[in-house]
């Protein structure tokens, strides 16, 4: 999975099930959490099964930020027209819950197919709620209407007491994210994804996606909002988006995409800090075998390495043996940001491919690896830029390994020597 | 205050066969996942075998592609669908015999449950995650390593599952952490004793006798009377008449002749279609109805390896327990997992307990001559609704109570002392 889908997984498996097993009712009471803070609570009884109420919590909104009763404007009418008879908003919502539906199942389509896309529809609640004034506001661009206030700065919640900003003109909109993280080593590996994401941007394939830059210092077109609505740690990151990102069905992927970019970012600086522990321990592995192998026999014999911490294996062993493998696993610490380099690269460019929707919306069912590789082949006949960059650090790669090996035949050597 | 502390924990239970995962606070899980992992393994020996005599860009070509490769994987349903219609994929079982066996494998699969599945910012939650009652130290301090360092998780809560399980039996009825919990799963059975929600360590007994062992008989079984079930599919069917039909009888010789008498009313049909031409079959479902739920009680019709049946080891269990526990023992035996969940299997495992508790029980009165007379014993078995994922409930359950927070292994004290501190449970703080 690389884009975060917009139904909601949980959801859409309960409205499922409760749909085939509607001749059965049963008590249902769940809560649950999402990224981003958005809360949901759905409740069914057994006496009339056909009735569900859906309840959404969203994120607390900062002060700069319009809200309307606690949601985005423009949500009401959205949920109106998206979901017509099935849904009814109740006034006033649940007990700390800004918003709760009641769904009748009774008024669902016929066809089997409309049937599950009706449920989708409410699975993807959020994108409705949260998205409608960015909705909104790209609809006009896509339309080429002009908005009202245009060149004003609009604020829109999509984390909790944090917000990203829109600035509208006639032919393009502005998307601004400040990027906040709690964790110092996540700022950094964010920092240089964002920057990948500039890099990404400027190779071959993908000019048709929206621009983007990255500074560390808010934009120049941000300067009347409050300084405590712009403190970021990983820098600012704009998109530019012109009418024809914003066409047709383009339009509820573009909003889905940008209102959950935060999501998508922290989910791939976990990915990639993830990615780089698979690849230090395939190298520990790797190297503990060779190890092994330069023992002498009558040792005991050969272990199993699997299933134990690096730390034990390393106290189990003699000093000696410690010391090379610091100095064998110093030298691979470089090897592992350019693996994640790779990797980041990689991921930005389908984020940008997702934007240009190169790719068909059900491509979560297709391999998408597939689709990268192709474009990677395209990228690297047109010779972009980044190809070269990652073939010299191919270069640096080969070399670091050769060093490696060469130190660590030497200290093996010199370890048995002694 | 800790805003993390306001939501919900996150349980993940991971079994060997299935993963249940959900929030604290709600009766079912939200997920019950096979645990099982589809890694994309076709370009990990290449990176490493292409050498300096090929082009530095074919190499990196390579290289992208074995890094895409490594990226390449899904969990659970999607995993089994994905690896039978491509033969890219190959299948990781991450747990073997309730303990990780591969950790890559297991990181990813949380990655996945986090993101994909729960969709929760590991950051916004604490989080409960279960073990077995033998797993080392070494792989807890792992789990640690990995919820800390990759999912930044504010706190973090190891159960062992067995207590987790009595703790589910204690809302349903009555409160009482003292008992042996019977944990059939998919991988592994444990018998483990539990006094005042301590663990007995020394007594634990663990049978080779598991879920997947009924599976497989119960596919020999089909194979040898000649059902015409396609060889690739065999264990799936295998799985699904276990969990569809299997029950447990009283008496083996007497059910065989009822089903003799009556096949029309015992012998059940399975419907299926081919995997590769879709053609459509059936096959008879007759005495593996409850000669698979069987192997628990008579070992030796399955391999004459293991012959302890599974009441004598619960019976052997409790024995060596300490001595005024023992009773309490007998009286509260709580089954979990999903392979208990045959009909009337608590019935059959309290009868034939029952049998071998008297019979010592007379024994020893006629040893003293009929001067002391004992007290007889009670043995209860417990079963409830929810065994399938009571570990799971137990842990909701757990998680939902405001001093769960207290009780957590939080990222400060994993940043001041390292992965360490998950060695000990954190109720006895201070211990390390």
């Amino acid at each position: 999975m690389i884009l975060l889908q917009s139904p909601s997984k949980y959801m859409l498996q309960i409205l499922t099930t409760r749909l085939q097993n509607l001749d059965k009712g049963v008590e249902l009471d769940c809560h649950w959490n999402e990224f981003g803070d958005v809360r949901y609570h759905i409740q069914g009884s057994m006496k009339n099964p056909n009735l569900l109420f859906l309840s959404v919590s969203l994120p607390a909104p900062p002060p700069e930020t319009v809200s309307i009763g606690g949601l985005p404007p423009g949500a009401i009418d959205a949920i109106k027209s998206a979901y017509g008879a099935v849904a009814q908003i109740l006034d006033p919502p649940r007990d700390g819950f800004s918003l709760t539906l009641k769904l009748n199942f009774s008024k669902l389509p016929p066809d089997e197919e409309e049937k599950h896309m009706s449920l989708l529809k409410i699975a993807s609640v959020r994108e409705l709620v949260l998205g409608a004034p960015l909705r909104v506001f790209l609809k006009h661009l896509g339309s080429r209407t002009a908005a009202s206030d245009l060149d004003k700065i609009v604020a829109l919640v999509h984390r909790p007491m944090e917000s990203f900003f829109l600035i509208p003109q006639v032919d393009k909109a502005t998307v601004v994210f400040p990027m906040r993280f709690k964790d110092s080593t996540d700022v950094v590996l964010a920092t240089s994804f964002l920057q990948e994401f500039v890099d990404a941007r400027r190779s071959a394939g993908l000019s048709n996606a929206p621009l983007c830059s990255w500074s560390t210092t808010p934009p120049q077109e941000l300067k009347e909002v409050p300084s405590e609505a712009l403190s970021a740690n990983a820098g600012y990151v704009s998109f530019v988006i012109f009418p024809r990102h914003v066409e047709g069905r383009r339009l509820d992927r573009t909003v889905w995409s940008l209102s959950t970019f935060h999501a998508f970012v922290s989910y791939h600086v976990k990915c990639s800090e993830g990615f780089m522990h698979t690849r230090m321990r395939r190298r520990v592995e790797s190297l503990i075998q060779v190890l092994d192998r330069a023992r002498p026999d009558s040792e005991e014999s050969k272990k199993s390495i699997k299933n134990r911490s690096f730390k034990r294996l390393s106290e189990g062993r003699s000093e000696q043996f410690q010391i090379i493998y610091f100095k064998v696993l110093e030298p691979f610490s470089e090897l592992l940001l350019l693996v994640d380099s790779v990797y980041r690269k990689c991921t930005c460019k389908l984020y940008l491919i997702g934007l240009r929707f190169s790719l068909s919306t059900s491509h979560s069912s297709r391999s998408w690896i597939g689709s990268l590789l192709s474009f990677e082949m395209k990228s690297q006949q047109n010779g972009g830029k980044s190809s070269i960059s990652s073939e010299n650090s191919d270069k640096t790669t080969k070399t670091n390994k050769e060093n490696t090996a060469a130190l660590y035949r030497n200290e093996v050597d010199r370890g048995l020597d002694q | 205050m800790d805003p993390a502390t306001s939501r919900p924990a996150v349980v993940i239970d991971n079994g060997t066969g299935y993963t249940k995962m959900g929030f604290a606070g709600n009766v079912e899980p939200c997920f019950i996942t096979p645990t099982v992992v589809a890694v994309n393994d076709s370009f990990v020996n290449q990176s490493r075998s292409t050498g300096g005599s090929t082009k530095s860009n074919n190499w990196l070509a390579q290289y992208s592609a074995g890094v895409m490769a490594d990226l390449d994987f899904c969990i659970g349903d999607d995993a089994l669908a994905r690896s039978k219609s491509n033969s890219v994929y190959n299948l990781s079982y991450p747990i073997k015999h309730g303990q990780v066996d591969n950790w890559d494998a297991m990181e990813r699969f949380w990655q996945q449950c986090i993101f994909n599945y729960l969709r929760c910012d590991p950051e916004d939650h604490y989080f409960l995650l279960t073990e077995s009652p033998l797993t080392a130290p070494e792989s807890r301090e792992y789990t640690g390593e990995i919820m800390f360092e990759t999912f930044n998780v504010p706190g973090l809560y190891i159960a062992v599952q067995p207590v987790l399980a009595l703790a589910a039996g204690y809302t349903t009825s009555k409160c009482e952490m003292t008992g042996v919990v019977v944990d059939v799963g998919d991988g592994a059975t444990h018998v483990v004793p539990v006094a005042e929600g301590y663990v007995i360590g020394s007594s634990i007994k663990s049978i080779p006798v598991s879920g997947r062992d009924v599976t497989l008989f119960i596919q020999q079984l089909m194979r040898e009377r000649g059902e015409h079930v396609p060889p690739e599919d065999s264990l799936e069917v295998a799985r699904k008449v276990k969990e569809m039909y299997c029950y447990t009888c009283s008496d083996v010789v007497k059910e065989f002749n009822k089903h003799d008498k009556e096949p029309s009313k015992y012998i059940k049909q399975w419907r299926g279609t081919k995997p590769k031409t879709g053609a459509p079959y059936t096959c008879d479902v007759g005495y593996e109805r409850f000669l698979g739920p069987e192997v628990f009680f008579n070992p030796e019709i399955n391999g004459s390896d293991f012959t302890t049946p599974l009441p004598e080891v619960i019976d052997k269990c409790i024995q060596s327990a300490p001595i005024d526990t023992r009773r309490a023992l007998y009286k509260n035996i709580v089954l979990s997992g999903g392979s208990t969940m045959f009909k009337d299997f608590n019935r059959r495992l309290q009868r034939d307990l029952k049998k071998i508790v008297d019979a010592r029980l007379l024994s020893s009165e006629a040893r003293l001559g009929g001067e002391v007379k004992a007290q007889p014993i009670e043995v209860n078995v417990v079963s409830h609704p929810i065994q399938r994922y009571a570990v799971w409930f137990g842990g909701s359950v757990l998680a939902s109570t405001p001093e769960f927070f207290a009780a957590c292994h939080t990222k400060a004290e994993y940043e001041e002392y390292g992965a360490s501190i998950c060695r000990t449970n954190p109720v006895f703080k201070g211990m390390y």
